[in-house]
């Protein structure tokens, strides 16, 4: 490898560069991303362990370069796609990510919900009255298989929800309820979730499948420790009545969670639920 | 033209902890710098190989604004750099167990994988050879081993001191192309030097950037003050 130390002079004739390897040229090409396509195939014809190396160092050089000719000041990074970035981080840590796919911002955050930068929560007195309405409620046992179930970035819910369930130390695991407003023919499943993931599913079985153009599910999560009203659970859809898995999207940190509860609304959710149709809820212990 | 490096950084013998000697022109010096010497010795890849969810937190604190800020600079279009930025991160959980404390600082590791990422994103599309596993980066280690971390500090003094040394055509061409993520056909509009040249500048100078950088800090270090 010819050392430019040595000769410093500054020159414009590319015919310097048959002084160096010409392998070791592409390589530098490669690790600086400049490759022509005739190149690129040159490299990969002859590829070996020497070239793995060279090439890993001088991507290594490269990023050290990029590093000290850095002045700039860091600029942040916008903290939806911060928040985005933990998540999968998170959920890959749980084991249930190791396919993880970049989710963009253009894309339905989740299970449809339509309605953004709004404040999705209800006033206080409601959120007292939900409470209240679970008090009479009777538990309702759940029913335990699996389904494939995806989430909107194409992670099997069930998957995460096991690793989730797996990992977490802080689990709360309840079961679904009766409501005000009950189907007829028992729904049962539970919600878990982990706070210090700020993650959760909910577990359906035998719930009815809804027509997404005429109503949806959305979920509320009952938290006085954060707000005085429920946070806004996602908005979501059930096209399986065997059995569904729905990742919970909670648009706020949760806290303490002392209930879920399940609303049907019109299609994108609403801002604040008027309980009219409330058929599940899962209180806290 | 860049300005004059050295005016910043002076090289320290190596067994002293160098510190930043910024000129007020240049008192926002390599802020990603002097995150990881804040916090030296607790790298978190490890932590994030060992499964601790609090890391990740930890990691997007730390190297955030550096993926963010290169991705901003090297991508194709602003409406690719959020993409890119997840794309980087999912890679540094997927191969946060290949970071050797050993090899090198853990800014530089994440600076590799992101550089890599991005020239991945633009070679999106084309059949090309894939680049290379990390999982046996010890087979080219630093040429100045030491028993304890090889600290980004010393990488930086040593790159930027070696960076000195290239030839001020492959300084200006590394300079807008690693840097600045100008292209080559821009760079040589800015330089007046054919498109051809300005790829052989830039292949040459980190090939010496690199056999410079290799070499021993002590060795580096006189040379660099004769």
């Amino acid at each position: 490898m010819k050392d430019t130390n040595n000769n410093p002079a500054d020159g414009n004739n590319p015919a310097d560069d048959l002084d160096l390897g010409e392998r070791a040229a592409l390589l530098a090409g490669m690790a600086l991303g400049d490759l022509s396509n005739d190149e690129d195939a040159e490299l990969a014809r002859n590829w070996n362990e020497n070239d793995r190396r060279l090439c890993i160092a001088l991507e290594r050089t490269a990023a050290t370069v990029q590093i000290a000719l850095d002045r700039s000041t860091p600029e942040t990074m916008p903290s939806q796609l911060r928040q985005r970035i933990i998540s999968q981080g998170q959920l890959f840590l749980l084991g249930g990510a190791s396919e993880a796919v970049v989710v963009r911002a253009a894309e339905p955050p989740t299970m449809g919900v339509a309605i953004e930068g709004l404040q999705k929560r209800v006033a206080y007195r409601e959120w007292v009255a939900w409470l209240a309405c679970a008090a009479a409620i009777a538990i309702a046992l759940g029913i335990w298989s699996t389904n494939n179930s995806q989430w909107p970035g194409g992670l099997r819910s069930d998957v995460t929800r096991s690793a989730l369930i797996a990992r977490a130390t802080d689990l709360v695991q309840v079961d679904w309820t009766d409501g005000k407003t009950p189907w007829e023919a028992k729904v049962t499943g539970d919600v878990v979730w982990s706070n210090s993931a700020q993650q959760g599913f909910m577990r359906f079985v035998n719930m009815p499948v809804n027509d997404p153009s005429k109503e949806q599910y959305q979920l509320w999560i009952i938290d006085p420790a954060r707000d005085d009203e429920p946070i806004d659970g996602g908005v979501f859809d059930v096209s399986d009545s065997t059995e569904s898995i729905i990742a919970i999207r909670a648009k706020l940190q949760v806290l303490t969670p002392k209930a879920f509860a399940v609303t049907i609304e019109k299609p994108g959710g609403v801002v604040v639920s008027t309980q009219e149709r409330l058929p599940l809820l899962a209180m806290v212990p | 033209m860049i300005a004059p490096l050295r005016s910043a950084i002076r090289v320290y013998p190596r067994c002293v902890q160098p510190r930043i000697e910024a000129s007020p022109s240049e008192g926002r010096l390599m802020a990603s710098v002097v995150a990881e010497t804040n916090t030296l010795n607790e790298p978190v890849l490890p932590r994030v190989a060992a499964g601790d969810a609090s890391a990740v937190q930890d990691c997007l604190d730390r190297y955030g604004a550096l993926v963010w800020s290169l991705a901003k600079r090297l991508s194709a279009s602003p409406s690719e750099v959020e993409d890119a930025v997840q794309e980087v991160f999912i890679e540094l959980w997927r191969l946060a167990k290949e970071y050797d404390i050993r090899l090198g600082s853990e800014t530089t590791f994440i600076a590799m994988i992101t550089r890599r990422r991005l020239i991945d994103r633009r070679r999106r599309g084309k059949t090309m050879v894939a680049f290379p596993s990390l999982d046996d980066q010890a087979s080219e280690p630093m040429a100045d081993p030491t028993p304890d971390r090889v600290e980004l500090w010393d990488e930086v003094v040593k790159a930027r001191a070696c960076f000195d040394k290239l030839s001020r055509s492959s300084q200006d061409v590394l300079q807008l192309s690693i840097h600045e993520g100008i292209s080559y056909s821009q760079i040589a509009l800015q330089l007046r030097i054919p498109l051809g040249s300005v790829k052989s500048f830039a292949r040459r100078g980190l090939l010496a950037l690199r056999d410079c950088m290799s070499r021993p800090y002590s060795k580096l270090s006189g040379e660099a003050s004769s």
